[in-house]
């Protein structure tokens, strides 16, 4: 196929355009989800606390009486450090419950805990809802769930 | 819902119709014509198309992800440069394809009335789509000469079952699993530290697992049932928390291993996959001939129009991305996985706003679909996994793909739509 010059010159430039508008277009999706996420950090900043828990016996744990823990959409309670709230207390496992936000409900989930996750006294299997004013209780922890007040 | 200005999507819009006129031109340079009306045409209506889609959602889906659909539009462009540079013949079907499929998108994001609305028939989709796959049982043609009797002909255009299919399971598996997977992550039994799950809740699932299972190995569509089966395991981890995973994989193994004693294809897809120099020119000849053009074009690539893809068999739909590697090079195949992986964090990110329990299966199950559908094929192509024929998403040439990609992503639209707390047009 016998190219003249110019077009050789017009090909060439073509093919950069190719590659520059495949890189800008995914640079401009970076920036976007750059800005996406520095909104959304804004705006959890400025959520009030949709649910506390309370403690109301603070076990062998260096939790006070009446702390307020404020819960995450997806929290992890148990003895290890990789867990959002560390409870302190050896009759809780690494990795004892979690507390979770599902279609605007809380609730709790033991994760196969040693010595299970009571609810009011009993102890629950697989996941409860959460009440407002439900107590809570993780080895020789009780802990009072507070939700979002309106 | 409702009315919003999505200037975002506007503005990133321009990207795709700029790579197809640019492309387009490049083609017409090096073909020695000037500006053949066909792709003018082609041109045009894809930006019409996509000015259109964006004024559809303007007006009724404001608050709608306004990157999924340049995201898209990016792919598309890419799937018709493909198209005209190695079947210029099919170009104009492709379009066709690509108009009924955003006709499709519209009608999925349009006709819903709730997206919950999927999940309250979901026996009814899913004995639909197991009628179809019956229905290619028994009078399935096969229209390429494949191998395999896949489609279902209609008045000259043909339809693939198997991809409406994606559609159906990841409904029927998310609707599912909103409703029980507490139940099934309840896990009432446990023998030492082993915890199974309820098998009452779970029967119905793995019967329509194993059902569509059985109906494809039956069809040896090996890339799809590949698919189905890694979507139903990560819509299961999605639904339930729980870790089933390792044994789902566990399954997998054996299934694989059951696979390559009973199939001579199975078997014969392993050996070329593992060792593809010594049939170079028979079996391989296939893989061989897509490594060799990742190979030719190095790093920048030769350039549009100067590669030699047509020594590829199947180039245009199983094996495009080694011609868009030859061409466009590896800055050019990078690229093109970046825009897959842009997709499926829109669809996860949608998913994890999403307002149900649900729609967030919903849009995290069409996420998978489609990242591992483009997983399993690029991988093919590579060599890093043995190779099966499916199509890569909006990039192969093939109508039903395109079509059921394109109400995958309405979906997605649809279920970002609702999300309470979109803020994606706050630019």
């Amino acid at each position: 196929m016998p190219l003249e010059l110019s077009d050789e010159v017009a090909v060439l430039l073509l093919r950069v355009a190719i590659v520059a508008l495949l890189y800008v277009f995914l640079f401009s999706l970076v920036r976007l989800t750059q800005r996406e996420l520095r909104g959304q950090a804004g705006a959890r900043r400025m959520a009030p606390t949709q649910g506390r828990l309370v403690v109301i016996d603070r076990g062998a744990s260096s939790k006070s009486l009446g702390q307020a823990i404020p819960l995450e959409p997806v929290t992890r309670l148990g003895r290890s450090d990789e867990n959002t709230v560390v409870l302190d207390d050896d009759f809780v496992s690494s990795q004892h419950a979690m507390v979770v936000l599902k279609d605007g409900r809380w609730w709790v989930r033991d994760e196969g805990s040693t010595n299970g996750t009571l609810v009011n006294g009993s102890r629950i299997r697989g996941e409860a809802p959460l009440e407002a004013g439900d107590e809570l209780q993780l080895g020789q922890i009780r802990l009072r769930f507070v939700p979002q007040e309106h | 819902m409702g009315r919003g200005w999505r200037l975002v999507e506007l503005s990133l819009l321009v990207y795709p119709v700029g790579l197809l006129a640019v492309a387009f031109a490049t083609l017409n340079i090096v073909r020695g014509t000037f500006w053949e009306t066909s792709d003018v045409r082609i041109v045009v209506l894809f930006g019409a198309l996509l000015l259109l889609l964006h004024v559809f959602l303007s007006a009724r889906l404001g608050a709608a992800d306004q990157a999924l659909l340049p995201i898209v539009g990016m792919l598309v462009a890419l799937g018709l440069i493909a198209v005209n540079r190695l079947e210029p013949s099919l170009a104009p079907r492709q379009a066709l394809w690509i108009v009924l499929g955003c006709a499709a998108l519209v009608g999925t994001a349009l006709v819903l009335p709730r997206i919950d609305w999927l999940a309250r028939y979901r026996y009814t989709w899913a004995s639909a789509g197991i009628l179809l796959l019956l229905a290619t049982m028994v009078f399935g043609v096969d229209p390429n000469a494949s191998g395999t009797r896949l489609w279902l002909g209609f008045g000259g255009l043909y339809f693939q079952p198997s991809e409406i299919m994606k559609v159906v399971m990841v409904t029927f598996f998310a609707s599912y699993l909103a409703e029980k997977g507490v139940l099934i992550s309840h896990a009432p039994l446990r023998i030492g530290r082993v915890v199974l799950p309820p098998l009452p809740y779970l029967a119905p699932l793995a019967a329509m697992w194993a059902l569509s299972m059985a109906l494809l190995i039956w069809q040896r569509d090996l890339g799809a049932a590949l698919l189905f089966y890694l979507v139903f395991l990560a819509l299961l981890y999605a639904g339930t928390g729980r870790p089933y995973v390792g044994v789902g994989l566990i399954f997998l193994i054996v299934g694989a291993i059951v696979a390559y004693t009973l199939f001579d294809h199975v078997q014969l897809r392993a050996r070329i996959w593992l060792d593809p120099w010594p049939e170079a020119q028979e079996a391989a000849y296939q893989i061989v001939q897509g490594l060799t053009a990742f190979a030719a074009g190095g790093i920048m690539g030769s350039g549009l129009g100067y590669g030699y893809a047509e020594y590829v068999p199947a180039v245009h739909t199983d094996f495009v991305l080694a011609a868009l590697g030859e061409e466009l090079g590896l800055i050019g195949t990078l690229a093109v996985v970046a825009l897959y992986l842009a997709l499926m964090h829109r669809a996860f990110r949608i998913a994890l706003r999403a307002p149900s329990t649900f729609a967030m299966l919903l849009a995290a199950g069409l996420g998978a679909t489609l990242g591992l559908q483009a997983i399993i094929i690029l991988g093919g192509n590579l060599r890093l996994i043995p190779i099966t024929g499916i199509t890569l998403p909006f990039l192969s040439y093939g109508g039903s793909s395109i079509l059921v990609n394109f109400i995958m992503v309405g979906l997605l639209l649809r279920v970002s739509a609702e999300s309470p707390s979109s803020g994606g047009n706050r630019a």
